[in-house]
């Protein structure tokens, strides 16, 4: 085992970490923006992963560019509708209620997803020119890491963008400042509420996509990832985007060398390093005292 | 000012022996009429399918009153409930199966097994608040679930404990009762469940449950007129815990299968859900809301494979359309018929 073998190693933890970070990112904008704790945002993922699947099985040329597209499409509406039907009827009366419709919706969907694409375990190939493996040093690894990290970093200096250099940005940034003064500067915040949700729902679509090359995709996938999102969220800090940013990329680097050391226990890890990191710090690293 | 107005609230609200055991009396008048009501379910459902039902209402309704002492009156919105209950029925489980100790013996071990773990956990988890609350839980719960599930010798992983007896309740000399038979189950739940929801109705009523309404409200408050919130909130949890491993104590020898599953977040969910659904700010909302549950699955599980579905869809419309639970909604109810009547 060498240096090269570590850094394969490392840039391991760091794709498991970006994905995980495109979910939480979602998670920790609702919590910050809205103080929603969505249990259903595993749905997404999982939507996103079926979806792409389904542009896959259809057969067509460029599958991974159009699935990416009916990815977006698909949480998007999912996500407006939800938001619109099931859970801005509960805005206005104690959080704990959103929290039970997303429990249901976390059923709802588990079911739903059975329903529309069978029991049987779905798996979709990387896209044709990141199937194999590249040389990194005297280590082979798998090109398709390589993209997760590249997409990832894409879309997380886009996240960074969006939030701090738009109109929009300042907007999310605002209404989780103070939801009142916004809106008695005319803004129209239930819209720019369905917009955060939606953007929420569509990067947890994206994760999912992004995971599905690399994992069979199944019912219980969503509740498997949005375990593990909260564990990120919380570890970096409620509502903060870079805690959780930083959240991800720790849990990433742990469940690599966990499969590596421990595999049996590796299920484990996200726990355990939930609990340390709040017996040490019990607003996560980022947080600050609610 | 006078002396009495100096005292803490927290000492005036506390009454003396003889009036705290007359409150408790008047106190347990519901839990009675509970059980003698619930003792008529063998005579109306004779066959052993309903009655096996009826005893898992039972035991979910305690788990589910267990809850709502950290929820409803504490004010601490745990998502690993499930944790503590699966505990209990692991080493009642297990004492019953490997060791053939008595029921009485296994369930004890239980809940002493889930009060030493929620002692610990709680020390950890009280803590912190509201999300990162429910996270720890949440957290905690499911390094229990990987333990279940990966310590293979001791709990055969996902196969889990299979044939657990139900063992038998022995006076030597005195009296026998083999509780295999599903009618004595049933009685013997109900005593157990019956105590189980005495001694969290005596809770509520205490001062102690004044106090825990208070963290509820306002912890602040709590801390500025003299109780030690990390304190009260460490006795709460460790009590639902213990009360979750009485539930999970009776649910091994009731079951006589525990698998894992038991254990996992969405279980926690799920109770969580049925507590909120009953209506979390009565006492018997919960074990109402509990059992309603269980049936509902029960009823949906005749008719659809997709039971999940079907559940999450009815529970998404009683949370959109009965804000206050189904007791709430009830109570509100009661309420309107009775002014109506006094208004004319």
């Amino acid at each position: 085992m060498d240096a090269w073998f570590w850094a394969a190693q490392v840039l391991n933890g760091i794709a498991i970490g970006i994905i995980l970070f495109l979910v939480a990112a979602g998670l920790t904008l609702l919590l910050g923006v809205m103080g929603m704790l969505n249990l259903a945002h595993g749905a997404f993922y999982m939507v996103g992963a079926y979806a792409l699947y389904s542009v896959f099985a259809s057969g067509v040329a460029g599958w991974y560019g159009l699935g990416f597209l009916a990815v977006i499409a698909a949480t998007a509406l999912v996500g407006a509708l939800l938001e619109r039907f099931a859970l801005r009827p509960l805005y206005d009366r104690p959080p704990g209620y959103i929290l039970l419709a997303t429990f249901a919706l976390v059923l709802i969907f588990d079911d739903l997803v059975l329903l529309i694409w069978g029991r049987a375990y779905k798996s979709v190939p990387p896209p044709a020119p990141f199937e194999g493996a590249l040389q990194l040093g005297t280590v082979p690894f798998p090109a398709y890491y390589a993209l997760i990290i590249l997409v990832g970093v894409l879309l997380t200096l886009a996240l960074w963008l969006l939030l701090q250099r738009t109109a929009f940005g300042r907007l999310i940034r605002a209404l989780a400042t103070d939801r009142e003064m916004v809106a008695a500067l005319g803004v129209n915040v239930s819209r720019s509420l369905r917009m955060v949700y939606v953007l929420s729902a569509v990067l947890a679509g994206i994760g999912g996509a992004m995971a599905a090359p690399l994992r069979s995709i199944s019912s219980g996938m969503g509740v498997e990832v949005v375990i593990q999102s909260f564990v990120v969220v919380v570890i970096g800090g409620l509502g903060s985007i870079w805690g959780a940013f930083i959240g991800a990329l720790i849990l990433g680097q742990f469940s690599a060398l966990g499969i590596l050391l421990v595999p049996r226990f590796a299920v484990a890890i996200p726990y355990l390093v939930l609990v340390m990191i709040l017996i040490w710090r019990p607003y996560g690293l980022f947080g600050t005292r609610v | 000012m006078s002396a009495e107005a100096l005292r803490s609230p927290l000492a005036a609200a506390r009454p003396d022996a003889w009036g705290a055991w007359r409150e408790a009396a008047g106190a347990l008048r519901g839990v009675l009429l509970f059980v003698a009501l619930a003792a008529f379910v063998p005579v109306v459902f004779t066959d052993a399918y309903h009655l096996r039902l009826a005893t898992e209402v039972l035991i979910n309704a305690l788990l589910a009153t267990s809850l709502n002492l950290l929820v409803g009156y504490g004010g601490m919105v745990s998502l690993g409930h499930a944790a503590f209950f699966g505990v209990g029925a692991y080493t009642s489980g297990l004492l019953l199966l490997r060791a053939e100790q008595p029921v009485l013996v296994s369930m004890a071990a239980g809940v002493v097994m889930s009060a030493v773990l929620a002692w610990v956990i709680g020390a950890f988890c009280v803590r912190t608040a509201e999300v990162y609350f429910a996270m720890l839980t949440l957290a905690f719960g499911q390094l229990l679930f990987v333990v279940a599930y990966y310590w293979v010798g001791l709990t055969r992983g996902d196969d889990g404990l299979v044939g657990i007896p139900a063992g038998r309740l022995a006076i030597p000399g005195v009296a026998r009762l083999d509780l295999g038979d599903p009618v004595a189950f049933y009685f013997f739940t109900l005593v157990v469940v019956g105590a189980g929801m005495a001694v969290c109705r005596i809770v509520v009523g205490s001062s102690f449950g004044m106090s825990l309404r208070g963290l509820r409200e306002n912890r602040q408050r709590v801390a500025f007129v003299g109780g030690d919130v990390a304190r009260l909130r460490l006795r709460v949890f460790v009590l639902a815990g213990t009360i979750a491993g009485l539930a999970g104590g009776v649910y091994a020898p009731f079951q006589g299968f525990v698998s894992p599953e038991i254990l996992y977040w969405t279980r926690s969910g799920e109770i969580l859900l049925a507590t909120v659904l009953g209506g979390i700010y009565s006492f018997w909302g919960p074990p109402v809301g509990a059992g309603l549950m269980l049936m509902l699955k029960d009823a949906l599980l005749a008719y659809t494979e997709r039971w999940k579905l079907a559940l999450g869809l009815a529970l998404l419309l009683i949370v959109l359309f009965l804000p206050g639970g189904l007791i709430g909604y009830l109570e509100a109810k009661v309420g309107d018929v009775r002014q109506r009547r006094r208004r004319s």
